[in-house]
C-alpha cells in the first residue's frame, strides 16, 4: 500500500507539465538553443567571414529572421558577398535574403533543406519588468543567452524600440529576445551599454512576413519605398499643424516637436566673451542604417542665438559671416550611393523678418526621389544680434522635406 | 677709254661691342681709314676675349667700302648668324659680327634712326609711382588693410600685434614679387626701378582688398550671393593683370596696347592653370560646402525672396540634383 502511494505520488509529479515559470535559465536555453543560428556574411573573394550577427527560425520551411545591418552588405554590394547560418551543432548552410524592413531593420532569410524548430512570435508586449531572455552569438564565442528584464518601449524615439535591460553584445543582432514561454517578444538591434539595451518590437515582424516574401519587386525599390513611407509618416504628421515653439532671446524658434525629438539647450555668457550664445538642439535618437557608411531618417535642428554688447557692427557681421560657412558634422555615404551637395543661397524677407537662407540637398542614387537636406539660415534684422537655425534632413522626399524646412523657416518669429 | 673706277664716298661708321644679353659695351666711332681690332694694347679697339688674337682683324675704307679683314687669326671672323669662318667682309648699313666670342655690330653713321618714342615712365604717374616714399606709403597701407581685415576678425582677444603679425606673410609676398619683377627689370632695362614694382604692386594688392569688399558689401545690398565666387575671382585676376601691364610698363617701352594683351592673357592662363584641376576633380564630398555674404543689416537695400519663390527655386535644385544624379549613374 505504501509503495503504491509513493509509486502514485511518483506518477503524479512526472505527468505534471513544468509550468513556464518555474524554467530556469538553463532550461530556457536548452530548451530553445535549437531555433537560434549565427548569421555569417562571406566575402566571395577572400573566402572568409566579413561580419558576424545572430538570427532565428520563424518557421518550419527554413526562414530565418535577422535584423537588415547584418546582410546590408547583401543589399548594397551584390554578387561580392554571401550569407551563410550556422547551426548550435556547428553544422552550416546557405542563406538567401528574401525580404528586408530597412525602417525596423530587419530582414528574412531563406535556410535550405534545414528544418529546425522555430519560435513563436509575440506582438503583445510583457508587463514592464518581466523577465526576457536575449539569444545570439557575442563576438563569435558561441551560442550564449542573456537574462534580463523588459522595460518598456522607449519614448523618445521616432522608431519603436524596447528597452531591455540587459548585456546585448556586437554579434547579438537579429538574435531573438523570448520569454520564459518561448516567444520571441523583440529582435536584438543595438545597445547603449551597461547593461541598457534595445530591441525590435517583435510586431514588426508580421508586417515583413506579410508583405514581403515573394515579391518579384527589386529590392532596392522596396527599400526605396519602405523609406518614403517612412517619411512621410512622420513629416505628414509633424506639418498637420503648426510646430511647437520654444523661446530662445526675443525669437520664437520651432521647439521640442514631438516625443521622440530630445532637446537641449546651452549658454555661454561668461564676462570675459565679447559674444554671448545661446544653443537650442533637437534631433532624433535614431536613425535608419543603410550600410556602414549611410544612415538616414533622422531629424536634427539647432538654432544659436548670438549677440553682442561688446563688439561693433562690422566685427560682430564678420563673425557672424565666418561661422555661418562652418558645418560640423557630415554625412556619409560614397560617390556611389550618394550625389554630392548642391547649395542655393538667398536673402529671403517674410516682411517683418529679413533672412539670410542656404538650401542644400544631395540625391540618394540607389533611391530615386529621396534626398537629405541641409537649411542654414540667419536672421537680419537687428544689428547686433542674430539667430542661426540649422536644419537637417535625411532620407526625404523633396516634397515633403521642403514643406517641412518651409514650416521650420517660417515658424521662427521675433517677438521682442 | 678706260673706264674710271669709281670710289663710293666715304661714309662714317661706328662699331659697337655688344654684352651677350645684347646690352652695348662699348661704341668706337671709326674716324679715319683703317681699325685696327685686337687682344693686344695697341689696337685701335682692344677686345677682352681670349678668343680673339692679338692682332685679329683689321676694318678699313676702300673701293668696295668698308671691309673687314682677318689679320691671319685663330678663330676667324663671322657673320652673327652663321658658323662659315670669313677671310673678309664687305660692311654695309647694320650689320652683326662675331670675333672670338665678343658680338660686334657695325653701324653706318648715315642709318635711318626711328623718331622718338614718348616715354611711358616720364609720365607724372610713372615718376611718383617711383619714388621711394610713395612705395613705402603704399606697402605700408596694404600692410594696415590686411591688419585691419585680421582685427576685424578678432572675437576673443582684440589686438592690433596678432593683427599686424598676420599681415606679415602677405607684405613678405609683395615683397617678393616686387623684387623679381626688379631683377627682371636689370635684366631686360639695365636698372632694378625697385620702388616703382613695389608701388605697383601694393597698390594692385589694394585694389584687389577694397575691390573685393566693395563688391562683397555690393552683393549683399542687392541679395546677389550668388556671384560671390564669380566676381572675387574677377577681381583677383584682374588686379593680376593690371599689376602684370603695370609692371610690363616699367620694363618695356612697347606698345601698351600689346602688353595690356598680353598681361590679360597671362592672367587668364593664371585663372585658368589655378581653377580648372578644382573645376574637373571630381572628389565626392559627404559635406555641404556653402557660404553666405553677411553684413550688417543696415547695408541690406533690396528686400529678399519670399519664401514660397525660395522654396520654388529649391525644389528646381533638387530635381536637377537628381537628373544629374540619375544621368552620372547611368
Amino acid at each position: 500500500m505504501r509503495l503504491l502511494v509513493l509509486s502514485l505520488l511518483l506518477l503524479l509529479l512526472i505527468a505534471t507539465p513544468l509550468r513556464a515559470q518555474d524554467w530556469s535559465t538553463e532550461e530556457v536555453f536548452a530548451r530553445y538553443k535549437e531555433a537560434v543560428v549565427q548569421v555569417r556574411i562571406i566575402d566571395e573573394r577572400g573566402g572568409e567571414k566579413s561580419s558576424l550577427g545572430s538570427g532565428f527560425f520563424i518557421s518550419d520551411a527554413g526562414e530565418i529572421i535577422s535584423n537588415y545591418h547584418v546582410v546590408a552588405d547583401l543589399v548594397e554590394h551584390p554578387g561580392q558577398y554571401r550569407a551563410e547560418y550556422v547551426l548550435d551543432d556547428g553544422s552550416s548552410g546557405e542563406l538567401t535574403l528574401l525580404d528586408v524592413d530597412v525602417v525596423h531593420d530587419l530582414s528574412l532569410l531563406q535556410a535550405k533543406d534545414v528544418r529546425r524548430p522555430f519560435l513563436a512570435i509575440e506582438s503583445n508586449l510583457p508587463a514592464k519588468g518581466e523577465r526576457l531572455y536575449a539569444f545570439g552569438n557575442p563576438y563569435d564565442l558561441g551560442m550564449t543567452i542573456i537574462e534580463g528584464t523588459y522595460n518598456g518601449l522607449l519614448e523618445k524615439s521616432l522608431y519603436e524600440r524596447i528597452h531591455f535591460s540587459g548585456s546585448i553584445n556586437p554579434g547579438m543582432s537579429g538574435g531573438p529576445t523570448v520569454d520564459r514561454n518561448g516567444n520571441v517578444i523583440g529582435i536584438n538591434v543595438a545597445t547603449a551599454g551597461n547593461q541598457v539595451s534595445f530591441l525590435i518590437p517583435a510586431g514588426f515582424l508580421l508586417n515583413l512576413l506579410e508583405a514581403g516574401s515573394g515579391s518579384e519587386q527589386d529590392l532596392h525599390e522596396r527599400i526605396g519605398g519602405q523609406l518614403y513611407a517612412n517619411q512621410q509618416r512622420y513629416l505628414e504628421e509633424l506639418t498637420a499643424q503648426p510646430l511647437v515653439t520654444a523661446r530662445l532671446g526675443d525669437f520664437e524658434i520651432p521647439g521640442k516637436l514631438g516625443n521622440y525629438i530630445n532637446c537641449s539647450s546651452h549658454s555661454d555668457q561668461s564676462s570675459d566673451r565679447l559674444v554671448d550664445t545661446v544653443a537650442y538642439s533637437c534631433y532624433t535618437d535614431e536613425n535608419i542604417y543603410l550600410s556602414d557608411q549611410l544612415n538616414t531618417g533622422a531629424i536634427r535642428m539647432e538654432h544659436t542665438l548670438h549677440s553682442t554688447d561688446a563688439l561693433g557692427q562690422l566685427r560682430f557681421w564678420a563673425l557672424m559671416e565666418n561661422n555661418f560657412s562652418r558645418f560640423y558634422g557630415g554625412f556619409g555615404g560614397d560617390e556611389d550611393s550618394m550625389s554630392d551637395f548642391a547649395c542655393q543661397t538667398e536673402a529671403v524677407d517674410r516682411g517683418d523678418l529679413p533672412l539670410k537662407v542656404v538650401l542644400c540637398v544631395r540625391a540618394y542614387r540607389q533611391y530615386p526621389g529621396l534626398f537629405d537636406l541641409v537649411q542654414r539660415q540667419i536672421t537680419l534684422n537687428r544689428p547686433r544680434e542674430a539667430l542661426t537655425s540649422t536644419l537637417v534632413l535625411t532620407g526625404v522626399s523633396i516634397d515633403h522635406g521642403l514643406r517641412f524646412a518651409q514650416a521650420v523657416l517660417e515658424s521662427v518669429k521675433w517677438t521682442p | 677709254m678706260d673706264p674710271v673706277a669709281m670710289t663710293p664716298e666715304r661714309v662714317d661708321a661706328v662699331l659697337e661691342v655688344h654684352e651677350r644679353s645684347g646690352a652695348l659695351r662699348e661704341r668706337v666711332r671709326i674716324s679715319g681709314d683703317r681699325l685696327t681690332i685686337g687682344r693686344a694694347l695697341d689696337n685701335d679697339l682692344v677686345l677682352e676675349d681670349p678668343f680673339v688674337c692679338a692682332h685679329h682683324a683689321e676694318l678699313h675704307w676702300g673701293d668696295e667700302g668698308w671691309t673687314l679683314v682677318d689679320l691671319n687669326s685663330v678663330n676667324g671672323l663671322r657673320l652673327a648668324d652663321s658658323h662659315q669662318r670669313l677671310d673678309k667682309i664687305a660692311l654695309a648699313g647694320p650689320m652683326d659680327l662675331r670675333i672670338g666670342h665678343t658680338a660686334l655690330r657695325f653701324r653706318s653713321c648715315d642709318e635711318q634712326i626711328a623718331a622718338a618714342r614718348v616715354d611711358p615712365t616720364g609720365g607724372r604717374w610713372s615718376r611718383l609711382l617711383a619714388q621711394v616714399p610713395v612705395a613705402l606709403g603704399v606697402a605700408l597701407l596694404a600692410a594696415l588693410l590686411i591688419a585691419l581685415q585680421q582685427h576685424l576678425n578678432q572675437v576673443e582677444h582684440r589686438d592690433w600685434l596678432p593683427a599686424l603679425a598676420g599681415s606679415v606673410g602677405s607684405v613678405t609676398t609683395l615683397v617678393i614679387w616686387a623684387l623679381a619683377w626688379a631683377l627682371i627689370n636689370r635684366v631686360f632695362a639695365h636698372r632694378l626701378n625697385y620702388p616703382a614694382h613695389l608701388s605697383i604692386g601694393a597698390l594692385c594688392m589694394l585694389g584687389a582688398l577694397l575691390g573685393n569688399t566693395l563688391f562683397e558689401y555690393l552683393l549683399f545690398a542687392l541679395g546677389g550671393d550668388g556671384l560671390q565666387g564669380g566676381l572675387a575671382m574677377l577681381t583677383l585676376f584682374g588686379f593680376l593683370a593690371v599689376a602684370l601691364w603695370g609692371h610690363l610698363g616699367v620694363i618695356t617701352h612697347g606698345s601698351r596696347r600689346r602688353q595690356a594683351l598680353v598681361a590679360a592673357s597671362v592672367s587668364l592662363l593664371l585663372y585658368l592653370v589655378f581653377n580648372l584641376p578644382q573645376q574637373v576633380r571630381d572628389d565626392h564630398s559627404n559635406a555641404p560646402e556653402f557660404s553666405a555674404l553677411l553684413k550688417p543689416p543696415a547695408f541690406q537695400v533690396t528686400s529678399g525672396l519670399s519664401s514660397d519663390h525660395f522654396y520654388t527655386r529649391a525644389a528646381q535644385l533638387a530635381a536637377d540634383v537628381e537628373a544629374e544624379a540619375e544621368s552620372e549613374s547611368q
